[in-house]
């Protein structure tokens, strides 16, 4: 057992009301700059929809992530032979229509234009070139379904449903849909890392960040074609390449990540997960199928005395475990399973788990009533809006078992806590439910409080980053007491 | 009467004086013939037959003096002019132009004289030499070619050629000025003459043999002034332009197969290449998206 310690996130998208506030502080905090101003490093899309950089999820067209040859794994769209065919042109590779070209307006003709008979105009100004252009399209171009059909049926994941679902999907597909934040997964078998001819990109020790060595980093933007997230980012300005550092700066002085800090709904969950390195390499190579199970086999149970013992070992600190015990991110994904992986088939072993949404089933209005689908209660969740394939297309990698269990568990929650505050079921009815799905009145009671009642501690629980002996490892802090830290640097003034 | 002796004694002295002098300068026009012909040795002899321009024994005697210094100043411009001696000289030596050469007036007569004075000396001994047979001549010749037409001779004159042998005396590669068409030599020099056909042109061996042993050409002539080659090199050098002549093998089959070849190659490779990336993303996925939205696209 190799234990180590990772910072995971749960999504939990029936919270999620798509007002991209995450994306703006991201924006706002580390990619307002030149180069960067088309980097997303947080976005929020509707699905159904195409995403940003379109129609991300078709490996199809951007040879992301991993893929299983006869023995091991191997990058679909790098490596080094793959790499030197593509050294001078890579068409794999997203080119700025697939993300937008960014844009500002030209804001001061609303003032300085002189008097006409026409209002003055903000001509549209490209970031890139400095010239007035023609906006074609924008990161979010998809949202709440656009309004056109360019978007929502060009779904990727369309393909993994049926005809007559897609039919049904799309009567109702101005009533239907649910969003989805992505930042960087902070993967525990990182495609972009494996990519990397310079060795810029590595995973932090202490906490799994995922990080680009600014230094070190040469350019070849064998990253973005690898990462099937589409989460590592050119920067055309410094000729580096960029992506989430999952706010670390902040995260080390015990601060939330700045898309976690503001999100508006409340979705985001932040943690500890104690996972055992030796098994990366066979939850990667697992079936299809068994890709989510055998991924939930690697975070271990920070309560196990081996497990401690062997975390404490692995020079993982008292703090740390104690952060792990308490993670909301381990209770919804290993205690509870309620959160699964995004597109967990690229075999990157991604570390954001999303709740996927409980939507309302399929129904009509007929004489003023409306009336739904369900014959019961759980032949509600077989009915839903967005069919189950679509669903497991999306986060179990098209094993449809597991979407179903996590949304009769989360129907389960709701029937349980309509048994509490209005008490019109058929309680024996309600007991076989909550048996069925293996979870008791106290532990849906608990998937309720986390789920609605949390607060920001509940939601953030942050490990103490010890810096101090970080800096112990690189200069004996006894040197220096008493010579730093002490005394101004400008005397203060008093009075008024 | 002491007056009339010195002044015969003047006379005398101014006699031998002048006697001397004229001696002197007669000996030095002489031997300014002599080496102003050395010029002339590429192409003519006097008195040993043809080489790539007439025998010139005996040529005042044939031709008006201010002919031969007018033909030696410009031969091009007295056949462009009409001149039917020299229109008819040009003819019979395939058409190939005499240099212009800018002498002087007494340089002119004094190269004059020089092969004047052959005509007198050697008419005799070049009537001997006239006289053995012309089967005999040919006996000889081809008996000399074979002596020299050797595998041996051949090989070295293609390395002294290339310049993979060096010239004893430090003489520069004919390579580096000359081309030569061949199977097995690389491309030579662009700057003087393709020598594939120096063979036939010239004249046969003796024309060959005449350039390289007295080069007329002034680059040609300034290179090996001070680094001649020796007999045995030339030797080499000319059979192996004779080799090259009668060989001549890249000029009828080389240039078509190429282009043919050429054109075969660039067909498969567009095959090839369409084939191998027909499925490669050739735009952006935002495409038809876009240009289904804006009219600008």
């Amino acid at each position: 057992m190799d234990v180590r310690s990772q910072i995971s996130m749960v999504f939990h998208l029936d919270k999620c009301i798509g007002c991209h506030t995450c994306s703006i502080a991201c924006k706002n905090t580390w990619t307002d700059r030149k180069g960067a101003e088309y980097m997303w490093w947080n976005n929020v899309e509707t699905k159904p929809g195409t995403g940003y950089p379109t129609k991300w999820e078709d490996q199809s067209i951007y040879k992301g992530g991993w893929e299983k040859d006869s023995h091991f794994l191997k990058l679909k769209g790098a490596g080094k032979v793959k790499g030197l065919k593509n050294i001078f042109h890579n068409p794999n590779m997203p080119e700025m229509d697939d993300y937008y070209e960014p844009w500002t307006y030209d804001y001061s003709k609303l003032f300085d234009a002189p008097e006409s008979k026409d209002q003055p105009t903000a001509r549209p100004v490209s970031l890139v070139t400095g010239k007035p252009m023609q906006v074609k399209g924008g990161p979010n171009w998809d949202d709440d379904l656009s309004g056109t059909p360019d978007y929502a049926r060009q779904d990727v994941n369309l393909k993994n449903i049926t005809q007559a679902e897609q039919e049904a999907m799309f009567q109702l597909e101005q009533m239907t849909m649910h969003y989805l934040p992505r930042i960087c997964n902070h993967c525990l078998n990182p495609s972009c890392v494996a990519s990397c001819p310079s060795g810029a990109i590595y995973k932090r020790g202490e906490d799994g960040i995922v990080l680009v060595n600014q230094n070190k980093c040469r350019g070849w933007r064998m990253c973005i074609t690898a990462c099937p997230y589409k989460k590592t980012y050119y920067n055309w300005n410094t000729g580096k390449s960029e992506k989430c550092i999952l706010c670390f700066p902040r995260l080390e002085t015990g601060q939330t990540p700045a898309c976690m800090h503001t999100c508006v709904g409340r979705i985001r969950y932040l943690g500890v997960m104690l996972y055992d390195a030796d098994m990366i390499k066979t939850a990667a190579i697992s079936n299809e199928s068994d890709l989510v199970t055998n991924q939930m086999e690697i975070y271990l149970d920070p309560l196990s005395p081996a497990v401690i013992k062997a975390a404490k070992e692995n020079g993982i600190s008292d703090d740390t475990l104690e952060a792990a015990q308490k993670s909301p991110v381990y209770k919804f994904v290993k205690e509870w399973g309620l959160a699964l992986p995004l597109h967990p088939e690229f075999r990157t072993i991604p570390n954001l788990f999303y709740v996927p949404p409980l939507l309302p089933t399929m129904g009509k209005v007929e004489d003023g009533n409306y009336h739904n689908s369900a014959k019961e209660l759980f032949g509600g969740i077989e009915n839903t809006r967005l069919p189950i394939s679509y669903m497991a297309s999306l986060f179990s990698a098209r094993n449809e078992e597991i979407i179903k269990d996590v949304l009769k568990k989360l129907m389960a929650v709701r029937w349980f806590r309509r048994d509490e505050t209005v008490g019109d079921q058929n309680k024996e009815q309600l007991e076989d439910i909550l048996k069925e799905v293996g979870v008791t009145r106290e532990v849906a009671d608990d998937i309720y409080r986390l789920t609605s009642l949390p607060t920001v501690k509940e939601r953030y629980v942050i490990p103490p980053a010890h810096r101090e002996e970080a800096l112990e490892m690189i200069e004996d802090s006894g040197d220096v007491k008493g010579n730093t830290g002490f005394g101004f640097h400008h005397k203060p003034t008093r009075g008024l | 009467m002491k007056l009339i002796t010195s002044l015969n004694h003047k006379k005398v002295s101014v006699t031998i004086y002048l006697v001397v002098l004229l001696f002197v300068f007669s000996n030095a026009v002489a031997q300014d013939g002599e080496k102003l012909f050395q010029q002339c040795r590429a192409c003519h002899t006097i008195g040993g037959g043809k080489l790539l321009g007439p025998d010139l024994l005996d040529v005042s005697k044939r031709r008006d003096v201010s002919w031969i210094k007018n033909f030696i100043k410009s031969s091009q411009r007295m056949i462009k002019a009409g001149d039917p001696d020299a229109v008819a000289l040009f003819e019979e030596f395939n058409k190939l132009p005499m240099m212009d050469y800018n002498f002087s007036d007494p340089e002119l007569d004094a190269l004059v004289k020089y092969i004047d004075s052959f005509s007198t000396n050697e008419s005799e001994k070049e009537n001997e030499e006239h006289a053995l047979s012309d089967s005999t001549a040919a006996a000889q010749a081809t008996e000399y070619l074979a002596s020299i037409y050797t595998e041996e001779n051949l090989i070295k004159g293609q390395e002294l050629f290339e310049g993979k042998r060096a010239f004893k005396n430090g003489g520069p590669s004919c390579i580096s000025c000359h081309h030569v068409n061949s199977d097995n030599a690389v491309q030579g020099g662009l700057l003087a003459a393709d020598l594939t056909k120096s063979f036939s042109r010239n004249g046969g061996l003796a024309g060959i043999k005449g350039i390289i042993d007295h080069p007329p050409f002034p680059a040609m002539k300034n290179a090996y002034e001070e680094a001649v080659l020796t007999k045995d090199e030339s030797v080499k050098i000319q059979v192996y332009l004779m080799h090259a002549d009668k060989a001549d093998v890249m000029v009828e089959a080389a240039p078509t197969d190429f282009i043919k070849n050429g054109v075969k190659g660039m067909f498969i490779l567009l095959v090839l290449i369409a084939l191998v990336w027909f499925k490669r993303k050739k735009r952006s996925v935002n495409y038809q998206i876009m240009k289904r939205q804006s009219k600008f696209h």
